[in-house]
């Protein structure tokens, strides 16, 4: 085993209390590995490490990677059993000056190595010796105000790591598998379930009321523009509406969101649909006022509670229009879509994709092609019902 | 026996991987006792994830704050309750009260007109009152604001996106990625800007040059101040002084300059862009002062909250701090001091959100969305007891004069190895933050107490604009025989009188 391999930047003093080290521990050593164990560890957003444990058997040659893909910077240290807050205090009374010229690392007999605090997209290499003894040996970013929530345990053992969910070695968010929140929820589901479990006694949840539909959140949404909003409707229905193009863009049944991702941390995980969707709008507009080419400018303008309902407020040219979404459930997975249009001077059309699965009906105007017209005083207060076609059986379809 | 040798290899290895000097544990920083203020922590309804996004007052003394799963809840503090006003929005990081019943709400999308209109106390009225501004998608595109000027305009501040994620398939505004490379970019409309919504409802772009603004705030003479967080161009965090037109030093927003045809703002020579860009009025040390300073708020209250009237607090994320800062106009541009206010005394870490009650007790909004920080409220009371320490520090034509609380001691103050005088920079790079540049102890040539003894005429050997003044007082002691509260104050010279 070649010393500089291993340790290519110590100097000559160091090598040789470095080589003692290694036989000496060699010696004692049954399960080590023989090849170097490439490990490689994430600081990422939200103060975390993407790796919250880790496991190597005593007496392992360790290449770690440090990887800075935060957007702050971060250091990485790994202390002795049961140090790490003792670590991250010295960490902290550590001169502004030297903590900075030190990468917030403290020069302590309670750090076993460490890489020094790196900016943002950077990234280090640090090649160790596990421990001979087995036992968890908490890694910590002691940059200052990091250390109580970003770390993590390597565990030096020949044994079996204890389940994650009872891991008192790794920060409390991360005690399921690993990668998620502890306090994920899907807000339709959680809203019946407290309702059975016990309707008078509150429970803490995910916000410091009972989530009963219908519940509204702005939120990033997958398949619609940054500016959207999400809406639970009783009996488990669910739609997008798009505040950055004034339109409905999709529905689904069978839950609501999940924003465990998107809420941990920075934001960068979007919120997750729970359910099946069931319709998406085409990407033509769906309104056309006065000629059936044009279709008109919208500007979304904001919404009223009418019943805890939102009714989207928006101007199409200068129509103004009011929208109220409903859930159409006699008849099945559907949307009553309620209208209103103020300073309307001709006629509109109301555009429908043939294949999007859904049938429509209104309440007033006259449907041809998928396309319904509407006279300007037909529009000044109408509804549109859009249904899930009932499913053909492939063998039926011929 | 197997534990005493194994253990032997471990602190061997540490000896010899750790380079230069070993030091062992140091005790921790001691903490001075404040009798003139005390911490107060506010408690939190179940269920609440209270990542304070801002807090305000109402008219009738209400607390409103909004919290990042998009609650908007009141508190009174007579009866200690909290109730829900508003929900369901998106990021909310800033609130203006307009009235009992009604507020401006920055969330990331818009500025929104939430409203109780039919008075029970739960908004049912959620207006857009300008959404003119571009998202991408990217997680880092936040929205602070607003705050409003003596004419009743609007201003908000747009946060540039991170390289650490891209932008989104569907965004809002018109795209332009030439900069997307750069670390901290600007790929919609007036990302990294100052905007101002004027009364008449237009939105415009007021100033560009900013990397993270997560604080606005205005002075009792209503001169408009942004913080900005280090960074990228960002040698250390600065405090801005912001006006029509100026460029505050991030290039990624000029690219929504009108008329700009110059490609990557970002790959523009660093000459060019330090020449075009206005100074901060006080840069903050990092470490020493701050790491992430957030939102300054003006002391309105006429001296129920301590001695300090007129002068900006600013939040700090990073530790349990809150910091202090002073202006003055030189050469017909503001720049000053800053100095740590509070630290510790059960204050918390993330003091995002800053806001004076009508009782002059400055509340605390804190948030841990992502960065260091806690969650919770908390409010620091005056106790009536004067604090003995640093008033102020102003330029003169030979060093500064130091002004204090209360009289200190004329032995320390005639010792002029009470007073030590580094100054340095940090430099103006892309790079992330920046080491101290030139850091050169500047020998204190006289000091004259004035005849209340509240006041230290210092001369300094030299005085050098463009130079970070760190002065430490660890030397001097009130006439009452108390050290003072704070030792440490930086002054931002880019200006000589």
């Amino acid at each position: 085993m070649d010393i500089n391999i291993i340790f290519p930047k110590l100097n000559r003093t160091k090598k040789v209390l470095m080589t003692f080290v290694l036989c000496f521990s060699t010696a004692i050593s049954i399960a080590q590995r023989k090849d170097t164990l490439k490990i490689s560890i994430s600081a990422t957003a939200g103060l975390q490490f993407d790796k919250a444990r880790f496991a190597v058997h005593p007496g392992d040659l360790v290449a770690l990677t440090f990887k800075n893909a935060d957007d702050m910077s971060h250091n990485i240290v790994f202390t002795r059993p049961g140090e790490r807050t003792n670590v991250i205090n010295e960490a902290q009374a550590l001169a502004p000056d030297v903590a900075e010229r030190q990468g917030f690392v403290p020069k302590s007999d309670k750090v076993l190595f460490a890489v020094q605090a790196i900016h943002p997209g950077e990234s280090r290499k640090l090649t160790f010796k596990a421990p001979m003894t087995e036992g968890v040996y908490p890694y910590v970013c002691t940059f200052t105000g990091h250390g109580y929530v970003m770390y993590g345990a390597m565990y030096v053992t020949n044994g079996t790591l204890p389940a994650i969910q009872n891991d008192q070695n790794v920060p409390p968010n991360r005690r399921n598998d690993g990668t998620h929140d502890d306090d994920e929820h899907d807000m339709s589901k959680m809203g019946a379930a407290l309702k059975t479990v016990s309707a008078a006694k509150f429970t803490p949840t995910s916000h410091p009321y009972l989530v009963e539909p219908p519940t509204i959140y702005r939120i990033f949404m997958p398949d619609a523009s940054p500016a959207s909003i999400a809406v639970n409707l009783p009996g488990n229905l669910s739609y997008c509406w798009d505040a950055g193009t004034s339109r409905l863009r999709y529905a689904w049944s069978g839950g609501f969101l999940d924003n465990a991702d998107h809420w941990k941390g920075n934001g960068r995980f979007l919120p997750k649909v729970v359910g099946t969707v069931f319709y998406r709008s085409s990407n033509d507009p769906e309104f056309r006022v006065g000629k059936r080419t044009e279709a008109p400018l919208a500007q979304f303008k904001g919404y009223r509670l009418l019943n805890k309902y939102p009714q989207f407020l928006y101007s199409l040219g200068n129509v103004e229009v009011s929208e109220t979404i409903a859930g159409a459930q006699w008849e099945g997975k559907g949307l009553v879509r309620n209208f209103t249009f103020k300073n309307l001077k001709s006629d509109l059309y109301f555009f429908t994709d043939v294949n999007d699965g859904m049938a429509y009906s209104s309440s007033a105007g006259q449907w041809k092609n998928g396309v319904l017209k509407l006279t300007a005083k037909e529009a000044r207060q109408f509804s549109i019902t859009m249904v899930e076609k009932p499913l053909t059986h492939p063998n039926h379809d011929q | 026996m197997i534990s005493k040798i194994t253990r032997f290899p471990i602190k061997m290895a540490c000896l010899a991987i750790l380079s230069g000097n070993v030091s062992y544990a140091q005790t921790p920083a001691t903490i001075k006792p404040n009798p003139a203020y005390r911490v107060e922590s506010i408690e939190m309804p179940d269920g609440l994830s209270a990542e304070t996004g801002a807090i305000n007052f109402m008219p009738d003394g209400r607390l409103i704050a909004c919290f990042h799963r998009g609650e908007v809840m009141t508190y009174t503090p007579a009866t200690r309750s909290w109730k829900v006003f508003a929900s369901g929005v998106h990021d909310p990081l800033g609130i203006l009260v307009i009235s009992d019943n009604e507020i401006l709400l920055m969330q990331r999308p818009e500025l929104t007109r939430i409203k109780d209109t039919d008075h029970d106390g739960v908004a049912d009225e959620y207006l857009t009152v300008t959404d003119k501004f571009g998202i991408s998608g990217n997680y880092h595109e936040f929205a602070f604001g607003p705050v409003k000027d003596k004419e009743g305009n609007l201003y908000i501040s747009l946060n540039t996106a991170s390289n650490q994620a891209g932008i989104r398939a569907e965004t809002r505004g018109e795209v332009d990625t030439v900069g997307i490379k750069s670390r901290m970019y600007s790929a919609v409309a007036y990302r990294g800007w100052v905007m101002k919504l004027s009364t008449d409802g237009k939105l415009s772009p007021f100033a560009p040059g900013f990397r993270s603004p997560n604080g606005l705030g205005f002075d009792l003479k209503g001169n408009l101040f942004v913080t900005d967080n280090q960074g990228d161009w960002l040698g250390s965090s600065h405090l801005y002084h912001v006006k029509e037109g100026k460029f505050y030093g991030h290039p990624a927003s000029l690219l929504w300059t009108k008329g700009w045809n110059r490609g990557n703002p970002a790959l523009l020579p660093v000459n060019e862009l330090n020449k075009m860009r206005t100074l901060p009025a006080i840069e903050f040390p990092n470490s020493l002062i701050a790491n992430s300073p957030t939102q300054p708020v003006c002391d309105t209250t006429n001296g129920k909250f301590g001695p300090f009237s007129g002068q900006i607090f600013i939040g700090e994320m990073n530790r349990p701090r809150i910091i202090r800062a002073m202006l003055e106009e030189v050469k017909g541009e503001l720049q000053g001091a800053c100095l740590p206010f509070l630290d510790e005394l059960g204050l918390r870490k993330g003091n995002n959100r800053l806001a004076f009650a009508p009782d002059g007790s400055l509340w605390v909004g804190q948030t841990d969305h992502g960065w260091a920080g806690d969650k919770g409220i908390q409010r620091i009371v005056f106790t009536g007891q004067p604090p003995m320490d640093i008033l102020g520090m102003s330029l003169t034509g030979q060093g500064f004069d130091i002004s204090f609380t209360q009289p200190v001691n004329q032995t320390t103050a005639d010792n002029l190895a009470s007073y030590v005088f580094k100054r340095y920079y940090y430099e103006y790079h892309a790079e992330y933050g920046s080491k101290q540049f030139d850091v050169t102890t500047v020998k204190v040539t006289g000091a004259s107490l004035s005849a209340d003894g509240k006041k230290v005429s210092l001369s300094l050997e030299d005085l050098k604009p463009g130079y970070i003044y760190q002065l430490d007082l660890k030397g001097i002691s009130g006439a009452n025989g108390l050290p003072l509260q704070n030792t440490v104050i930086c002054y931002t010279l880019n200006n000589l009188r």
